[in-house]
């Protein structure tokens, strides 16, 4: 079935060969269809604007109470939502989702309750990865919240280093087809307008 | 005296956030002013005015602002100025020590809030002294003339004003007393802020029950505390909030309507709350410059100033801090009865409903449950 080998080497050696040329094409087919599922997936995110708020020292209590509940599971990012259900938010009503990050790697013990920078961004990457994983968003731009981060100061010894975050999500389609930009946000608290209302 | 532990201090800024009635500062930026000051190895000490000797003298230190956000070409002017190295705050502080030729062996808190009762405690871990356990108010008030001392007939002049920039005022004496809010607003306005010092008190003067409002640290302490604890076993923390502070539920509902204006440098504005459970089919609406000071359920008045209203988000707790309200947000309003020093004549001629425009008697919270 197979002719000798001309430069001599052993049928072992080409079987061998055979055998990593075979690998490295299903490799490459594998890697071409995790790809193109990658795409796929992507393809399938909702682009959202995310607005969130790292540190926020009064979350839902309900969430507290999970978070105290679960404190012996190694889950190192607690989640509930929301105010809006399952739906995606529309720009009307943007969803508001509650997430309480378990933070292990980091020592706050540097700190009396501040969330340095590093320590923010940490737990940034952290909510794009859940946002995508279980809302099946694709964050296209993220606004942070620009009042100080902290630690939350209770339930610290117990239940592991917590920061809770405050996220509001808005479906970027809907802003695009011109109902409300989805890259301008603000507060009364921090805009420049003289003038507010509801 | 005492030393203040990390989890004093934060029991203390989430109970001013419950007694400053929607205003007094910053509440994240209160808290984080704390850390950094713990971060930095400073200490905090708290002392009884009863701890005073009677010829001692303490001071209160604070922030004044202005919401109006700057020109650009103001920015750009301000820019070129030199910065100080001290805090506004601790400057104006050390001004006035300096003008009176006395040290100071403590600060005292402008309000109670989040905000500017840290601004104080800063200040006094900054200089190295304690805080007095007492402040000029029991509560956030919106303008400097609500101020206890002037309700006891005794004068907050002289002060001294200090800016980031290292400009320095001494205001000597007053024509009334309206005119020290008109003279550091002013200055505020032109400076982005400015760190004020005044009510140089004697320990004589300090310990006489009227003149400040003394204990109230401490009544915040146990408010915060109160919280946490509720938090940390799963109990109602706003009816622990309500225990601790010997408060009432005067409304729930939902935020319907709300709107706010930027006033002279303060915030102006009203919310609407329509009523759920026990209170369907019923309208809240509270009134506020800054800080909350009048109510009305369905048209009639309900709690006004002194005495104090708060709204807390339902489902966490937290204090609502002007105007940081959202449409639909489910929200408990809450009152305190205000310290005693206010329910007098003069207390009310300073701090009533009718100073603010508001034309109703006072009655107390307490006789309208």
């Amino acid at each position: 079935m197979f002719g000798r080998p001309r430069d001599g080497t052993s049928g072992g050696a080409t079987r061998r060969r055979d055998f990593i040329r075979l690998a490295s094409a299903n490799l490459a087919w594998s890697g071409l269809s995790l790809r193109v599922d990658a795409l796929k997936f992507r393809s399938t995110l909702k682009p959202v604007t995310l607005y969130a708020q790292i540190g926020n020292l009064f979350p839902p209590l309900e969430l507290v109470r999970r978070i105290c509940n679960a404190r012996h599971t190694n889950a190192h990012l607690l989640l509930m939502s929301d105010s809006s259900g399952p739906e995606l938010p529309g720009a009307r009503s943007p969803q508001m989702i509650h997430v309480g990050v378990r933070m292990t790697e980091l020592d706050p013990r540097e700190h009396q309750g501040n969330l340095q920078r590093s320590a923010q961004e940490a737990v940034a990457r952290r909510i794009g990865i859940v946002l995508e994983e279980r809302f099946r968003y694709h964050v296209v731009k993220t606004t942070v919240d620009l009042s100080p981060a902290f630690w939350y100061p209770y339930l610290g010894t117990t239940a592991g280093n917590l920061v809770f975050c405050r996220l509001v999500v808005k479906d970027c389609l809907v802003a695009e087809a011109g109902q409300e930009p989805c890259d301008e946000w603000s507060s009364p608290r921090m805009s420049t307008g003289m003038v507010g209302s509801n | 005296m005492r030393t203040l532990t990390k989890q004093n201090l934060e029991d203390i800024v989430v109970g001013c956030s419950f007694l400053g009635t929607g205003g007094g500062g910053s509440f994240s930026r209160g808290m984080k002013r704390i850390y950094d000051d713990l971060d930095a190895g400073l200490v905090f000490k708290l002392m009884s005015p009863q701890e005073m000797k009677d010829d001692e003298y303490a001071a209160a230190t604070y922030g004044v602002g202005s919401t109006a956000p700057p020109t650009e070409e103001a920015r750009q002017r301000y820019a070129k100025l030199p910065r100080i190295k001290e805090k506004s705050t601790a400057a104006a502080f050390r001004l006035l020590q300096k003008h009176m030729n006395k040290t100071f062996v403590a600060t005292i808190a402008g309000e109670i809030g989040p905000g500017n009762t840290t601004a104080a405690m800063s200040a006094a871990a900054h200089i190295g002294i304690a805080q007095l356990d007492a402040d000029t108010v029991g509560r956030a008030a919106p303008e400097i003339d609500q101020n206890a001392a002037l309700a006891a007939g005794l004068q907050i002049t002289p002060a001294a004003g200090a800016t980031e920039y290292g400009d320095e005022l001494i205001l000597a004496k007053i024509a009334a007393t309206s005119r020290e809010e008109d003279f550091f607003r002013a200055a505020a306005m032109v400076s982005m802020g400015i760190g004020v010092a005044d009510t140089p008190i004697a320990g004589r003067d300090a310990k006489r029950a009227g003149v400040l409002v003394q204990g109230s640290i401490s009544h915040a302490e146990e408010v915060g505390k109160a919280f946490r604890m509720a938090v940390e076993t799963h109990r109602d923390p706003i009816q622990a909030v309500l225990d601790a502070g010997h408060g009432y539920r005067l409304f729930e509902g939902k935020i319907t309507d709300f709107k706010w204006k930027d006033q002279g440098g303060y915030l102006v504005g009203d919310v609407e709350i329509s009523g759920s459970g026990k209170f369907q089919g019923s309208i809240f609406k509270i009134a506020y410059k800054n800080e909350n000071l009048v109510s009305w359920r369905d048209g009639k008045f309900s709690v006004t100033c002194p005495d104090l209203i708060t709204m807390v988000i339902k489902d966490s707790g937290k204090a609502i801090a002007n105007p940081d309200f959202e449409k639909g947000q489910e929200t408990i309003v809450i009152g305190f009865p205000s310290a005693p020093n206010w329910r007098t004549p003069l207390g009310l001629e300073l701090f009533g409903p009718r100073r603010f425009g508001f034309d109703t008697p006072f009655v107390p919270i307490e006789q309208m449950q």
